[in-house]
């Protein structure tokens, strides 16, 4: 009898063994997707538009050029691209240095913005980041939209858009890898920074051109300098637009050190986290 | 036996719970191979992703490609691996194709799509050699949209690869396609479109040449007319207008290509414009290369030079470039009179040279034809008796006739009545001189003589017959050559009276009388042998006696009509003579012909012979008019053909001016506009040229105006050779031209000797200057020689004059040697008295001298004067008269360079305002004293025109070229599509070692045209011409780099690759400097251009390649 006990008590015991070894297995199903915010995010990647804006010379000030006789100094502009595009050239234009901008904001970003605001709906919110690595005092934010309230269930999607910026990233790793310390990584930053907000090539042309667009150009040097305690006059007198670059590269090589410093173990660890060729574009949703 | 008890055959429990654990084991063990299925569609999906991810970087590297390749476009392919991959005929595109190529490479890498551990991303793979990068090349298929403001790309066999744990789990290719909003295309084939238009000449078609022409034109007419007006024009086309025409036309060619112009441009050509519009009014002599730069091109600042103050530029935009000439635009007409023909004509007529001489015009108009003219009427006839013979067999042997006449005068009937009776026998338009009737009785008698055998018999029997016969004798008026006069009749005739009251062929009707009747036996005697039948009635021409008035009586006439003949003009369009196509000559003649009935005014009745005699005389008068002007024709047709010649000797066609004149017309100045339109996907775009500098100046630009160049280095825009073909001093193609005249005697006009001898007078005299120590012992010595040469032909038109005076007057040989010399001092100077023989002054003077030494009678002296002036014209062309070019010409030459010397003196003199206009302006005059031009004819009176012909050869090159397309979205520089012409070579590192491989030239923008002006202006003055045959600017024949072609001038820029090195290689490896390059596999060899565009291949031949002044963008 005992043993037809032990029988059914082994039995029961195998079969929950059996039970447990199902119900443990692995099924690995992904989880849902936030449906709302990953379209939103696809849409605004992949779906053009085309924002008309007006190009407003300023003068030396940064104050609206008055027109002179008959020329009419507002033109109208036009820029196609996608969402994320379009959003992404607004972040990077609008770069600021320890928060102070580099170009007074102009109409194009109130236009991209509005764009995307009629594009996405009230219960979207897009943030577009340019940022060299995080936390870096070199800089933009774009942001579209409310914030989602406190209590919301929010989902979020992010990818990533060219900056137009030069891609550092493989060069700094590898370099980092071979040796390189935290000077080298900073300085590299620092030249492809400044290389990707006054590109030498386009830049000198500029400098030599029309006076409207030399002064915008010379304007956004100068604003550059003050931040960072440059000093490029000299050379943008002559036009000079590598050695301005050259000057600012100098100038912010230093603080960028510093930061990767506090932030990162390694050299190569903050060459692996540069992101200086992207802007990230966050898409949050969440339903009321 | 209890179930519970029997232990047999049982199956324990335990066994089935193994069972179960088993089968749950295995259950799991299935469940965990669904596993692989679920991690494939993460794959997948991770595919997807890739590619949408793919799409948007595949955007943002044709946005970038774009930017490089406008920065840097590929115009000319090098002649290296990397460079032979592109296409020689669209080098650009295929740059761009590979740019986007290396780019999406690139932007693919950087977009990596990561979830649950699964990594996908789009890729290309990498280039190793030309034959990859030829396949790279190929992937990529590039469209222009809307109007160039877009392009559409379609990138083929894109790898989409999925990788898990380092293992490739998925892998697909695809084809990616975007549209994109830059306007790389439309700048480049806009700019290539400028290019070209600039490189056409005015008979291609539309372009720089064509408004080039445009723009000369109306200076050189206006010029050319203030020259020969008097005002101090050295140089009818100087290299500075050239200059400013030229940049104008850039200009204007920058709107027709692009829709705008470069406003630095169009700022520096108003202040040109001003510039050069004051320089010309008051100097106006010397050019100003020197210095141009600083004048017009500003310094480069960065504010608009009028900011604040409404800018109003003469010649800015709203008015067009073209606006400074528009005032200047005449349709000049030139009017061309018989002037000299008149007189040359009636001397003609007078010396019996003309087709009919005066004397016989004259003696014609006396001519009568007179004859007899009878009427007989037998009254009475008698009839004659038969011949009856006496008897049987009687022969009649002979018969003798005889008659005997009574002639009596019929009394029964009054004269008058005879006359009127005579009339019918006479021509209506004969004249009865005389006319009478006479009764004659004819008493015939016959005789006859009849034989028979040897008898002999004779009868005499009479009858008688009675006639009545009417005689006259009739005039005819039969002057010859009647049918050219107009037919009037004329009245009185053959009797006293009429104009000049003189005989008017009485005397014709006298000795008509006599002939014919009284010489004749009277009457009587006529009568009977009018009867007889032996009265001969041929008609005899008489001339009658012409009075002694009449023949200066007619030529006070003719000299009348003369003065109305010379006044008769006609007026033919410059331009038509400029271009050889006038002949006024030819249009004088039909002019003449078509008036020839009111200027022979004849009247209703000549009154008597006389007035017919001078009608006859003005007829022909008329023909040896016409007659001299035809041959004026010919001889306008012979030097039109030598102009034509002579300037296709210099390279022109008459065509290419006709064409270059029509195309004139042609020329507009376009609007501006913009490029694509709104419905494009990038919208309108403003495209803005921007040359550097924007005005091509002829002296050369440093950095200071140019800032794209290089410190230290100059640099030349613009070349122009200007030649004039007929400039002073008169040249090869001027004998070229008169050969046919002239033969080909080297040889120039008394006219031209004197007043290139008046010019060098005045200039050592230093009345020129203001200042006497303008002396040049050169210019002396050429004087010399010169003076000698025209007081050996005055000596010759003195003999002629002495002549003349003998022949015309009754002067004795030392009066007549007195009255040339008297005549010859009223000039001061051999030089004036040339140019006063050749303007018929000294004529007129002679005649006054003359006079006041014997009594000249009315008309002798108008005729005395018209022979010499005609004697002037004819010697005109005898060589003995003409000076040799060679003395001319050299004085001439000797003067403008001392002239032009001083005026370049005062000109500096005057920045400080130092010097009195007047003497500044009467210097500028002496030079346009100088006679230039071709004169057609060079012959005294026979003068029309004076054309001149420019031909301007225009070589221009920008040493940096940009275009900005103003578009798209702002960024730091500007936010242009910036395209960049500057002659730099361009490389990129398609291979990614960090070398850069050169791909081909930014050729700079460059441009060569040709046009040619005529101009005519009216005969007199000083014509019309330079100084200088051929003005070369400074950098003829080679735009560009001062320094050489070696330098180039070419952006000093570091080289990228080397850049990069400073930038990330040197500072991270630790080892500042610079890392030697590798060479790659698609490394240069040294770079010859390759190219089928033949003046790049020139280009580049001329410059060493291998300079290291490479630049590239980042990749």
């Amino acid at each position: 009898m005992t043993s037809t006990v032990a029988d059914v008590s082994l039995c029961l015991l195998l079969v929950s063994a059996g039970v447990a070894t199902v119900a443990t297995t692995d099924r690995s199903a992904p989880e849902p997707r936030n449906s709302v915010a990953d379209a939103t995010a696809e849409s605004l990647a992949t779906a053009t538009t085309t924002v008309t804006y007006a190009w407003e010379p300023t003068t030396a000030d940064g104050a609206p050029e008055r027109a002179t006789g008959d020329e009419n100094v507002s033109v109208a502009r036009t820029a196609h691209g996608t969402y994320a595009e379009l959003l992404a050239d607004g972040t990077a234009a609008g770069a600021t240095i320890d928060g102070r901008r580099l170009s007074p904001r102009r109409e194009f970003d109130r236009s991209v913005r509005r764009a995307v605001a009629a594009a996405t709906g009230s219960r979207v919110q897009v943030a577009a980041a340019w940022e060299p690595y995080p936390g870096s005092h070199v800089g933009c934010r774009t942001v579209v939209g409310p914030s989602p309230p406190s209590d919301a269930d929010v989902r979020t999607a992010t990818f990533a858009v060219p900056s137009g910026f030069p891609s550092v990233r493989g060069e700094t790793r590898r370099a980092a890898r071979g040796g390189a310390g935290f000077d080298g990584v900073a300085r590299a930053v620092a030249d492809r920074t400044v290389a990707g907000l006054f590109p030498p090539d386009e830049a000198r042309p500029a400098l030599h051109g029309d006076y409207r667009t030399a002064r915008a150009v010379r304007e956004r040097y100068r604003r550059a300098a003050r931040t960072t305690n440059a000093s490029v006059a000299p050379h943008l007198a002559e036009g000079d637009a590598r050695g301005a670059n050259e000057r600012l590269t100098a100038a912010l090589a230093p603080a960028i050190e510093a930061e990767l410093r506090a932030q990162y173990d390694s050299p190569a660890a903050a060459a692996d986290d540069l992101r200086l060729a992207r802007v990230e574009i966050a898409v949050r949703t969440w339903s009321a | 036996m209890r179930l519970a008890a029997d232990e047999r055959a049982r199956v324990p429990f335990a066994l089935v719970g193994v069972l179960v654990l088993v089968s749950s084991a295995s259950l799991s063990a299935s469940l965990g191979t669904v596993a692989p299925v679920r991690r494939d569609a993460a794959v997948e999906d991770a595919v997807d992703r890739a590619e949408a991810t793919a799409t948007p970087a595949l955007r943002a590297a044709v946005r970038e490609a774009a930017r490089g390749a406008a920065r840097n476009p590929v115009v000319a392919p090098a002649d290296t691996p990397a460079g032979r991959v592109l296409n020689d005929s669209e080098p650009f595109r295929d740059a761009l194709r590979i740019r986007i190529y290396l780019r999406a490479r690139d932007r693919f890498a950087d977009a990596t799509y990561r979830q649950d551990g699964v990594r996908a991303r789009a890729s290309l793979p990498g280039i190793d050699d030309p034959a990859d990068l030829s396949a790279a090349k190929r992937r990529v298929e590039i469209e222009r949209l809307h109007d160039g403001t877009a392009i559409a790309v379609t990138v083929e066999n894109v790898s989409l690869t999925a990788r898990r744990d380092g293992r490739t789990a998925a892998s697909e290719s695809a084809t990616l396609s975007v549209a994109v909003a830059t306007p790389v295309l439309a700048v480049h084939d806009r700019t290539e479109r400028f290019e070209r238009r600039l490189d056409r000449g005015p008979t291609a078609g539309p372009g720089l040449g064509r408004r080039l022409t445009a723009r000369l034109y109306p200076v050189a007419w206006a010029r050319g007319y203030a020259q020969y007006g008097g005002a101090p024009v050295g140089d009818v086309i100087a290299n500075r207008h050239v200059e400013l025409a030229a940049n104008g036309a850039a200009l204007a060619e920058q709107r027709a290509a692009f829709g705008r112009s470069d406003p630095d441009g169009r700022r520096a050509f108003a202040r040109a414009a001003a510039e050069t519009g004051l320089h010309d009014l008051t100097v106006g002599t010397v050019s100003t290369v020197d210095g141009r730069s600083d004048a017009v091109l500003p310094s480069p600042v960065p504010e608009p030079p009028w900011q604040g103050t409404t800018p109003r530029y003469v010649n800015g935009e709203s008015q067009g470039e073209g606006a400074a000439y528009d005032g200047a635009e005449r349709g000049e007409r030139l009017t061309v009179g018989v002037n000299r023909t008149a007189d040359a004509a009636l001397v003609a007529l007078l010396d019996g040279t003309a087709d009919r001489p005066a004397a016989a015009v004259r003696r014609d108009a006396y001519r009568a034809e007179t004859r007899l003219a009878t009427d007989v009427e037998r009254v009475r006839s008698g009839s004659p008796p038969p011949a009856r013979p006496p008897g049987e067999n009687w022969t009649l042997v002979a018969e003798r006739r005889s008659a005997e006449y009574e002639v009596s005068t019929p009394g029964e009937r009054p004269n008058a009545t005879v006359e009127a009776a005579a009339a019918p026998i006479a021509d209506p338009s004969e004249t009865v001189i005389e006319a009478t009737a006479r009764t004659v009785v004819e008493r015939r008698t016959v005789e006859r003589t009849w034989v028979r055998g040897n008898r002999t018999r004779t009868a005499e029997r009479t009858w008688t017959d009675r006639y009545r016969v009417r005689i006259a004798v009739v005039g005819a008026y039969a002057p010859i050559d009647a049918a050219a006069e107009p037919d009037r009749p004329i009245e009185p005739r053959f009797e006293r009276g009429g104009a000049l009251g003189g005989p008017n062929l009485a005397d014709v009707a006298a000795a008509a009388r006599r002939d014919h009747v009284t010489d004749r036996g009277g009457p009587d005697a006529v009568a009977e042998r009018a009867v007889e039948g032996t009265l001969e009635t041929e008609s005899v021409a008489r001339y009658g006696t012409r009075p002694d008035r009449l023949e200066p009586w007619v030529y006070r006439d003719l000299a009348a009509l003369r003065e109305d003949v010379r006044d008769v003009t006609v007026s033919v369009p410059a331009r038509e003579a400029a271009t050889g196509r006038a002949n006024p000559p030819a249009a004088l003649a039909t002019a003449l012909r078509d008036r020839r009935e009111a200027l022979v005014d004849p009247p209703e009745t000549y009154d008597g012979a006389a007035d017919r005699a001078r009608v006859a005389a003005r007829e022909a008068y008329l023909d040896s008019v016409i007659a001299a002007l035809a041959a004026r024709a010919d001889d306008t047709r012979a030097a039109e053909s030598g102009y034509r010649d002579a300037i296709s000797d210099a390279g022109v066609s008459m065509g290419d001016l006709r064409a270059a004149e029509e195309a004139r017309a042609r020329s507009s100045d376009p609007d501006r506009r913009t490029v694509g339109d709104e419905s494009g996907l990038g919208g309108s775009v403003a495209v803005v040229p921007d040359g550097d500098p924007g005005y091509l100046t002829l002296s050369a630009v440093s950095a200071e105006h140019a800032p794209s160049l290089p410190a230290g280095e100059r640099y030349h825009g613009l070349a122009v050779r200007n030649r004039n073909v007929f400039a002073v001093p008169y040249g090869e193609a001027r004998d070229a031209a008169f050969e046919g005249l002239f033969g080909r005697e080297e040889t120039v006009a008394l006219r031209t000797a004197g007043e290139t001898l008046v010019a060098a007078n005045r200039t050592l005299d230093g009345r020129t200057t203001g200042e006497p120590g303008a002396d040049d012992e050169e210019l002396r010595r050429q004087r010399e020689e010169l003076r000698r040469e025209v007081v050996a032909s005055l000596a010759t038109v003195r003999r002629e004059t002495r002549r003349i005076l003998g022949r015309e007057t009754d002067l004795t040989r030392g009066e007549r040697r007195a009255a040339v010399e008297a005549a010859l001092a009223r000039w001061d100077g051999a030089g004036r008295r040339a140019t006063a023989v050749d303007n018929g002054s000294y004529a007129e003077a002679v005649v006054r001298e003359a006079a006041s030494r014997a009594s000249l009678a009315a008309p002798r002296d108008d005729q005395l004067a018209t022979r010499l002036r005609v004697s002037a014209a004819r010697t005109s062309r005898s060589t003995r008269v003409r000076v040799p070019r060679e003395t001319t010409a050299g004085t001439a030459s000797a003067t403008r360079e001392l002239t032009r010397a001083s005026l370049r003196k005062y000109r500096d003199a005057a920045v400080d305002g130092a010097v009195d206009e007047a003497t500044e302006r009467a210097a500028g005059r002496r030079l346009s004293d100088l006679p230039a031009g071709l004169p057609l004819l060079p012959v005294p009176g026979s003068w029309y025109a004076t054309v001149n012909v420019w031909t301007v050869d225009v070589r221009g090159s920008y040493p940096q070229f940009v275009v900005r397309a103003r578009t798209g979205p702002p960024d730091g520089v500007g936010g242009a599509l910036q395209y960049v012409r500057d002659g730099s070579a361009i490389t990129l590192d398609v291979d990614g070692d960090g070398a850069p491989e050169r791909l081909g030239r930014a050729e700079r923008v460059s441009f060569e045209t040709r046009t040619a002006v005529a101009v005519a202006v009216p005969p007199g003055g000083g014509g019309i011409g330079d100084g200088s045959a051929v003005q070369e600017s400074p950098a003829w024949p080679r735009p560009g780099c001062a320094s050489g072609p070696a330098a180039d001038c070419r952006p000093d820029r570091v080289p990228a690759a080397d850049a990069r090195a400073d930038a990330v290689g040197g500072p991270i490896r630790g080892r500042p400097g610079r890392r030697p390059q590798r060479l790659s596999p698609l490394a240069d060899e040294g770079e010859t251009c390759s190219t089928t565009q033949p003046r790049i291949r020139d280009r580049c031949r001329r410059r060493s390649c291998d300079r290291p002044t490479n630049r590239n963008s980042p990749r």
